[in-house]
């Protein structure tokens, strides 16, 4: 039993479309700690924006489904949580999400006092006044420089970095303990990405909240992260501690991504790939998901998937080269 | 001769909202933007959102008449070419679009977008044809080429999708090509597999790439040297390696600034310069400098009278007071 404050155990979730069944998450197991920022890394199509919509079972079903695992919060079972309390007590109020693309996850015919409004009613009772006052401090506390200008805007009166920060605000008006942020800055210009980065940390801080942050951009990684994931075909592949995934990372495709990682402190002689690309999720590769990629591949990759290697304190592989 | 020259390249896009009273509004997209590329390079051209870049790689490729200013393709005006001149220039210039999932017309079988440069400006008989375009797809690494040729886009991954995007751009073996976000829609593990098959056809074809991104890290990858732009103007130009060491620029240190690094250690230990505020309308630019109401070291002088862009070393130029000339 561990003291985590989210426990994922062997997570699948799988997606029914007319061409077959797509294995999203295809057993996973994560956790994180009280005031902790943990990184989903991974690229497209991976998993790891399933794994977040899981987790306050917004994945659509159909054709979605959870098929197995289980996902402790602060020791229950968000799966067999009803709806009901999911509604009142888990979303918006114990854990919140920040999504990508502000334009989409702001209702565009709403003005922003009430979209904050509106979730500080639905979960501290305050009233019109009260939420109208409280929602003014919020904004100024994700750094909105005119407050009341921007709650009485609709959403496409600002620009992407103001609706990110309104977004944000949404999130944390309930001060929630975890919050997931699924790719928050990658519609964003990189100046801008900056502000929403240090925010973000800053608040985490403030609210000793733990923060679940999904991006395929290893820079960010290396910006915030304590703790990193790395997500392949639906399936972790390698976790542990910041500095030792980027110093010492031990699975092939986690060597792979950082070699081709570009940066603009090196200069670099040649460009390193991964070569081939991400397998169909609705016929994976049997054994190791990687393996066809893999300049290590042995013949047991080919029939066998990995199970979790210990590499070094905290630090997991799932490769058959890793010798336990 | 430089192969390629913008001088004093200016678009003003107008309004549809129209005054009775008073001048209608414009954005100004790009304005009065100078410089020169030289055969065999690559110049990157960067900024965020908004500061002009797409628009003067267009206007470099004709594919829109400029406000003002004007362009040269090996020393000629390519504004000032009579009809069937300005057909032929369109051989010798081509683009690679950012998104591959748009670029590509979904109805279409691979061998008929491939076969549209040839049939407009080298039509030839359909033996030829294909074989050129079956070269063509082996080029750029989709091999064998007669397993593709009949295949609609929807059927490749976005990094299979690009390569077709860039087949297209080099069927009539140009000299210059805009590469307009070439990579950004691609997958990290992807993007470095396009850029490398880019070096590589620029040392096969001796090809001239303008490099249009947001990202510096492939800048500091795949470009010789850089222009820098914000809100439509050109703020420093350098050799990569001595923009990113030097960063002279208030507005290219705070890019290069705001970059994370893929190193927990150099990223964290970095000081940071965050700027404030949010990216003026290009429909009502700052007066002075355009990067005044957010440079953290502007002077009064900034405010009022705009810097011109002056050269400050090997081939380094920078538009700021800070850097007068020869300084």
């Amino acid at each position: 039993m561990s003291s985590a404050l989210l426990d994922i155990r062997g997570l699948k979730v799988q997606f029914r479309t007319s061409r077959g069944v797509v294995r999203a998450v295809d057993g996973i197991d994560l956790a994180v700690q009280p005031r902790e920022i943990i990184g989903l890394v991974g690229e497209s199509g991976c998993g790891k924006s399933t794994v977040a919509h899981a987790i306050t079972r917004l994945i659509p079903s159909p054709p979605g489904q959870i098929v197995a695992g289980e996902i402790r919060y602060r020791g229950s079972d968000l799966l067999r949580v009803p709806e009901r309390d999911m509604r009142s007590q888990i979303r918006g109020r114990e854990i919140a999400m920040v999504f990508q693309d502000p334009m989409t996850y702001l209702n565009p015919v709403m003005k922003v006092r009430t979209q904050i409004t509106e979730t500080l009613r639905l979960h501290q009772q305050l009233n019109a006044e009260e939420a109208g006052r409280k929602a003014l401090e919020i904004l100024a506390h994700v750094q909105i420089p005119s407050p009341e200008r921007v709650a009485k805007s609709y959403p496409h009166e600002l620009s992407g970095g103001m609706r990110q920060r309104v977004l944000i605000g949404i999130a944390i008006a309930c001060t929630p303990t975890l919050l997931i942020a699924d790719e928050p800055t990658t519609a964003l210009d990189v100046t801008v990405q900056a502000q929403i980065l240090r925010l973000l940390k800053d608040l985490v801080r403030d609210l000793q909240s733990s923060l679940l942050l999904i991006t395929h951009d290893l820079g960010i990684v290396a910006e915030l992260c304590d703790r990193v994931y790395v997500i392949y075909c639906g399936r972790v592949v390698e976790h542990g501690d910041v500095y030792r995934i980027f110093e010492s990372p031990r699975h092939p495709y986690t060597i792979g991504l950082l070699r081709s990682a570009l940066s603009i402190e090196e200069m670099r002689d040649e460009l390193v790939a991964i070569e081939g690309q991400v397998p169909n999720l609705m016929a994976p590769p049997p054994g190791c998901a990687f393996h066809p990629r893999c300049g290590f591949c042995m013949d047991i990759c080919r029939r066998e998937a990995p199970g979790p290697v210990p590499a070094a304190e905290g630090h997991e592989v799932w490769c058959f080269r890793e010798l336990p | 001769m430089p192969l390629i020259e913008a001088c004093g390249l200016t678009k003003h896009f107008p309004l549809r909202r129209m005054f009775l009273f008073g001048r209608p509004e414009v954005v100004h997209a790009v304005d009065d933007v100078s410089f020169s590329i030289e055969a065999g390079e690559t110049l990157g051209l960067v900024g965020e959102s908004g500061c002009g870049k797409s628009t003067t790689g267009r206007l470099l490729l004709a594919l829109m008449e400029p406000t003002r200013g004007h362009a040269t393709f090996q020393g000629r005006n390519i504004f000032a070419l009579e009809a069937r001149e300005r057909h032929r220039l369109r051989a010798r210039m081509q683009i690679i679009f950012q998104d591959p999932f748009a670029s590509l017309n979904p109805r279409k079988t691979v061998r008929q977008i491939l076969a549209k440069p040839f049939r407009i400006h080298a039509p030839m008989r359909r033996q030829k044809e294909e074989a050129a375009i079956v070269e063509l797809l082996e080029t750029v690494g989709l091999s064998p080429g007669h397993l593709y040729i009949d295949r609609n886009p929807h059927e490749f991954s976005g990094g299979q999708r690009q390569r077709i995007g860039i087949a297209r751009a080099l069927a009539l073996k140009p000299s210059f090509v805009v590469a307009d976000e070439p990579v950004s829609a691609l997958d990290l593990s992807v993007r470095a597999q396009i850029l490398r098959l880019m070096q590589a056809l620029q040392r096969e074809l001796q090809l001239t790439y303008l490099f249009i991104t947001h990202d510096l890290a492939v800048v500091r990858t795949v470009c010789s040297r850089v222009a820098v732009m914000y809100l439509g103007k050109i703020v420093e130009v350098a050799p990569t390696a001595a923009l990113f060491s030097r960063r002279l620029h208030p507005y290219t240190d705070a890019l290069c600034s705001a970059t994370p690094l893929p190193n927990p250690r150099l990223t964290r230990a970095r000081e940071r310069i965050v700027l404030s505020g949010d990216l003026p309308s290009p429909v009502s630019p700052p007066a002075g400098c355009r990067f005044h109401s957010r440079c953290p070291r502007r002077m009064d002088r900034c405010a009022e009278e705009e810097p011109p862009l002056l050269g400050v070393g090997e081939h380094h130029s920078v538009a700021c007071h800070l850097f007068p000339e020869g300084r």
